[in-house]
């Protein structure tokens, strides 16, 4: 690969900026549907611009585009938490536009932060533990790191709400994964500190202490209208990480496929919006298989399952189940016959046709 | 490979320690895995040790102590296939198992009943333990130095309640150490070679990782192999994709930790 085509090819991460970018540029021009018009209603569309990925394996990357790439999830970590600095200085501002626009803009720009934090939580150096929990609690999920590692840690159980059921709806899966997280954060973070040796090491502490004073500044600034819409944000952030478990693992949970065979099955789609945008977590189930795997030596896992559609798409589509059924019924089936795999290629939607 | 477990035993650990073997057994096949080749030959070797030591169940897992997810883990099993079935169908099994705890963060040998339990997950994973026939264990970590981040543990079950004790114990438990380190050692030696044939790492290049590790500059090292730096550059940018790491220092780095320079 030359340099230059490598430069290009890697510049397509800084699309990862988007969500920080947008959420900044909201908060100073009073425009606070543009994170949410930007990345749910434009974003899909762009599909058809960048189209997908190819097969193959992911470059070599030189060491200065390695490094480069390796630094950006800390410049987008940060970033994003300069933009929240700018929303909650300008919420009252922002609110008087629309509270609705808001509580939107806010909660989009955190659903892809968490991206971000997702990427910095599996790395193994400090400041980027730090980075992440610190990401996660300004987005309004400090049970991120925690959920995170209980789902690693119970490769494709469906009896734990970590791979939904064929026959679970969202509204189920979420509902009982959330209760779930809940009763064991707190737990989980105790045994994690335990065997990293350190109190504070399990990550969160810091998570919460961060979403407080968020909580906090959000009502030093705006009132208690503005805390009411970072805590309902924060709360559709949570469904949002639960649902993007079930659009990530639904159908494919070890009892329901082969349990010897399988057990680490995830969606994946090879969108490079989506893949800039994430930091690679479309590619789902080579992630699972190596989940120290930096994103940008992730690569489509050959044989895995295909989403008929990028992220966005579908978590619109699995809110109405009959709706979800229709879309990823076929996709199942084909995966389970072993027929080639689906791929929305540069279209929002693939449906198999019989 | 020996796949059944012994039928109950009814000798207690003074009997065990007191037998004119005893020692000799332990430390031959202490010095036979050392020498061993394959997980199949130091897997006999378990099942021939748990004799001598007069247990019926014992399990080796070798491990990384702050892996998250369940891909380090490789376990080695002379104990009943239940066991590990009831284990693995038990929520969040090794990310919360007080054994493993006690491993990762304790170098002495303890008796099950002196470890604390701090949930209900962990507790029930003592009670399967219970269930499937050792209702005494015996947890000897195998801890690393060097920088190595993988560790071990070795977990020998009884039948007998309080077999675990008495005045020999001492003795028994210093055999079981060095037991426990040997088969760590054994792990740590076995992943080096595999990683070394996934990787696809030659001789040349693991040189030129030790020079890196010690700082040398890529002039230097150019130099010093007889290459040009071109070479040294194209070389660690190919170990660094198999490494998944962003630079050379990286991985030099990760190669000292897996063991392999």
């Amino acid at each position: 690969m030359t340099k230059r085509s490598e430069f290009l090819q890697a510049s397509g991460y800084l699309f990862s900026l988007a969500p920080a970018v947008l959420l900044g540029i909201a908060s100073f021009t009073s425009l606070p549907y543009l994170p949410f018009v930007g990345l749910i209603v434009v974003a899909p569309f762009l599909r058809s611009v960048f189209g997908d990925f190819d097969e193959s394996p992911p470059p070599e990357w030189s060491e200065g585009v390695a490094t480069f790439l390796d630094f950006l999830p800390i410049a987008v970590g940060v970033a994003y938490l300069i933009a929240c600095g700018c929303c909650i200085v300008h919420v009252a501002r922002l609110i008087q536009v629309s509270r609705l626009g808001t509580m939107l803009g806010l909660w989009t720009s955190s659903l892809f932060a968490s991206c971000v934090a997702h990427e910095l939580l599996h790395r193994k150096t400090l400041v980027s533990r730090v980075l992440g929990r610190v990401v996660a609690g300004a987005i309004g999920y400090p049970l991120l790191e925690h959920e995170h590692r209980a789902h690693h840690a119970s490769n494709g159980t469906s009896k734990l709400p970590e791979w939904p059921l064929q026959a679970e709806s969202v509204w189920h899966f979420s509902g009982r994964r959330f209760r779930h997280t809940l009763a064991t954060a707190w737990r989980g973070d105790r045994v994690a500190a335990m065997r990293n040796g350190h109190p504070l090491a399990g990550g969160l502490p810091l998570a919460i202490g961060t979403f407080i004073v968020c909580g906090f500044l959000f009502f030093l600034f705006g009132g208690t209208t503005a805390l009411c819409i970072y805590l309902i944000q924060a709360l559709a952030t949570a469904w949002g990480m639960h649902a993007m478990t079930y659009v990530q693992h639904w159908g494919l949970g070890r009892y329901e496929n082969d349990s010897e065979r399988y057990s680490d099955l995830a969606w994946e789609d090879t969108c490079r919006l989506q893949c800039w945008l994430t930091f690679g977590i479309p590619y789902h189930q080579g992630h699972h298989l190596k989940n120290h795997r930096v994103y940008y030596r992730l690569a489509p896992t050959e044989g895995s399952p295909r989403q008929p559609a990028g992220y966005v798409v579908l978590l619109v589509a699995c809110c109405f189940p009959p709706l979800w059924r229709a879309l990823m019924k076929p996709a199942l089936d084909a995966w389970r016959s072993s027929e080639p795999p689906l791929s929305a290629g540069r279209g929002l939607i693939c449906i198999r046709r019989g | 490979m020996n796949s059944t477990l012994p039928g109950p035993n009814n000798r207690d650990l003074e009997s065990v320690v007191c037998g004119a073997t005893f020692a000799a057994e332990i430390l031959t096949t202490i010095q036979a895995i050392s020498t061993a080749d394959t997980e199949a030959e130091v897997l006999d070797l378990l099942f021939s040790v748990r004799d001598s030591l007069g247990v019926e169940q014992a399990v080796f897992a070798s491990f990384i102590r702050d892996d998250d997810s369940h891909e380090s883990f490789r376990v080695m099993s002379a104990a009943s296939a239940q066991w590990c079935l009831n284990y693995r169908d038990e929520d969040e099994w090794f990310s919360n198992d007080a054994w493993l705890l006690h491993a990762s963060t304790r170098s002495e040998p303890a008796v099950d009943s002196e470890i604390t339990y701090r949930n209900k997950g962990q507790v029930a994973k003592r009670d399967i333990a219970i269930r499937n026939g050792a209702k005494s264990s015996l947890i000897v970590p195998a801890p690393s130095s060097a920088g190595l981040s993988r560790l071990g543990i070795l977990v020998l079950g009884s039948n007998q309640e309080d077999f675990f004790r008495g005045c020999n114990f001492v003795a028994y438990k210093a055999l079981c150490r060095s037991l426990a380190m040997e088969l760590g050692e054994w792990w740590i030696k076995h992943i080096r070679r595999e990683l070394l044939d996934e990787y696809r790492v030659t001789d040349e290049e693991l040189e030129l990782l030790r020079r890196e590790r010690l700082g040398h500059p890529t002039k230097q090292i150019a130099t010093d192999l007889g290459i040009t730096e071109a070479s040294v550059n194209n070389r660690f940018q190919r170990l660094n994709a198999k490494f998944d790491t962003p630079n050379r220092r990286a991985t030099a780095n990760q190669a000292a930790e897996y063991g392999m320079i």
